[in-house]
């Protein structure tokens, strides 16, 4: 037993995958496999092994900024934005948009209806569209509600450019269909 | 949910003024956020029983934790869900497992000279409170802050090993050496030196604001405490560090920085590798807020 454990851990340093290196505009220490088509990787641990099974997380996510303190990187300021009509969105897109966990994923933090596993932390959406909030307010607090509201814990969907303003307008049309 | 949208019309009107205050931020620095730290801030010699939650009563023992209170969804949080660990959970799970697998490289590694746990800090061989009292400290062969797994992957090296930091070996050896400290109150001394500035550093890391989400880990251990996000109740950041490693119940031998590493993704931000600075510095941080809770090896969480 002793005799096989050692040979197995002689065995993995020839075995060891590539050592992950960064973009060269990143910094060095983030997790990122170059030759993934998705650079950001986590590490999984495979059972009774002394190296690490990198994996592919579902979006890539290096153009924001990190922990590390090599990265310089700031964020937008808060910017008010002018809403221009007609809407144009698309109610179903918006959906999706909204419940991926990649995307929108507005349901990690407010109640949508039919979605499950959904959030507390911001107001619940159920009956929204019935509320006639004016479409300028709406469309600023997706693009970016630190204008309104300067603490607070939603992300600027469009100032962090995490939505197009077609994917902004999509998920807009969706709400609106919440009554 | 709180009830800032009540102020939603006060702050339509203020929303001018919000912009001139926050365009103010000095020119040749990057545009930052940070998320708020809890009311009073934090102590320089921080206590477990400071918890912002005001919760720690509940969690303080785990043996006595209320059955009711960790069956309520309300409030199950407010145990600060070690209600996985024992007496919740003795049932054989994957962290035994991996407490055996430790103790067998423990015993390849350490040989008849004690000279893996020699090279961890154990000048004796003795492993009892490595854990609790040893880690992280500056190690000033290495000139840096380590923790327990870092050392492991680098006392394994010098004898030719690969056990990468965040692998299940490593963390296996990681949860060996700590049940030598089981029932130990962690202490580390945040009031001086290295760790001092480590301590003060991981603090900034813990509530700086990044990733396409802008969010800070205490955004949600801090500000969303309680509430629930995707399903999930988050808790205080106070007595975290004690049970880790940890065995994932969907089958996962987890390290700390690992699970930061999940953190980061969850929040949309671009995970660091172990090891890295930022997660050396917001371990000591979590550490200091864990000072005098036992550590409690091998644990479950879900
Ligand atoms: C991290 C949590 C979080 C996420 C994710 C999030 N929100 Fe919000 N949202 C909030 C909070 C909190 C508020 C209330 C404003 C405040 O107090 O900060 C809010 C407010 C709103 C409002 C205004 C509600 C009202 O009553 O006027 C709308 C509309 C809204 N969010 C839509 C969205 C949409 C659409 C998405 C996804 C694209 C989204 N939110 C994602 C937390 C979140
Ligand atoms: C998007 C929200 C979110 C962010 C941001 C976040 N976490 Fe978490 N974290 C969670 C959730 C949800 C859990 C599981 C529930 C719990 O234990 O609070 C968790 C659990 C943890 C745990 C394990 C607790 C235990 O005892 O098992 C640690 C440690 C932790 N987080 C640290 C961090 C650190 C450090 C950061 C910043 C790098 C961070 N978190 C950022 C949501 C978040």
């Amino acid at each position: 037993m002793r005799k096989t454990l050692l040979c197995a851990l002689a065995a993995s340093i020839l075995t060891a995958p590539p050592m992950l290196s960064a973009d060269p505009g990143l910094p060095a220490d983030v997790l990122v496999n170059p030759s993934f088509e998705v650079k950001t990787a986590w590490p999984y641990p495979k059972q009774n092994s002394g190296e690490i099974e990198w994996r592919a997380h579902g979006r890539d996510l290096t153009q924001w900024i990190t922990l590390s303190y090599e990265d310089k990187r700031g964020i937008p300021q808060p910017t008010a934005v002018t809403f221009q009509g007609p809407l144009n969105g698309n109610a179903e897109r918006g959906r999706e948009i909204a419940t991926n966990v990649r995307q929108g994923n507005c349901v990690a933090c407010h109640t949508i209806p039919g979605a499950n596993q959904t959030g507390s932390a911001g107001p619940s959406l159920a009956g929204y569209g019935a509320k006639g909030m004016p479409e300028s307010y709406v469309y600023q607090m997706i693009h970016d509600p630190r204008v309104l509201f300067p603490e607070t814990v939603m992300p600027p969907f469009g100032a962090l450019n995490n939505l197009t303003e077609q994917e902004i307008r999509d998920v807009m049309a969706f709400i609106n269909t919440l009554r | 949910m709180r009830s800032r949208i009540t102020r939603l019309t006060t702050l339509i009107l203020g929303s001018g003024l919000a912009v001139a205050l926050c365009g103010s931020a000095l020119a040749d620095q990057p545009y930052r956020q940070y998320a708020p730290k809890p009311e009073g801030g934090y102590s320089s010699n921080p206590h477990v029983s400071q918890d912002h939650t005001k919760t720690y009563p509940h969690w303080k023992d785990r043996a006595a934790l209320d059955p009711e209170r960790v069956a309520s969804e309300a409030l199950q949080w407010t145990t600060n869900w070690k209600f996985m660990d024992p007496p919740f959970d003795d049932s054989l799970h994957g962290g035994h497992l991996a407490l055996d697998r430790g103790a067998e490289l423990f015993a390849e590694l350490n040989g008849s000279d004690n000279r893996f746990a020699r090279c961890l800090g154990a000048s004796d061989g003795n492993l009892k409170g490595l854990r609790a009292n040893h880690y992280p400290h500056f190690n000033t062969e290495l000139g840096k802050v380590v923790n327990l797994e870092m050392m492991i992957e680098h006392c394994a090296a010098q004898q030719g090993a690969t056990l990468a930091h965040g692998s299940y070996d490593n963390s296996a050896l990681s949860v060996y050496v700590a049940s030598h400290s089981n029932g130990m109150p962690i202490r580390i001394d945040v009031t001086q030196g290295e760790l001092k500035a480590a301590f003060e550093r991981g603090q900034e890391r813990f509530h700086l604001r990044t990733g396409r989400m802008n969010m800070a880990c205490g955004t949600c251990h801090v500000t969303l405490v309680g509430e629930r996000l995707r399903g999930q109740a988050l808790t205080t950041h106070y007595g975290d560090v004690a049970h880790w490693p940890t065995y994932r119940t969907k089958d996962e031998l987890q390290s700390l920085h690992v699970r930061f590493t999940e953190c980061n993704r969850n929040g949309g931000t671009q995970p660091l590798k172990p090891g890295a600075q930022p997660y050396v510095d917001i371990e000591v941080f979590l550490t200091a807020l864990s000072n005098d809770y036992p550590v409690a090896v091998p644990s479950a969480r879900d």
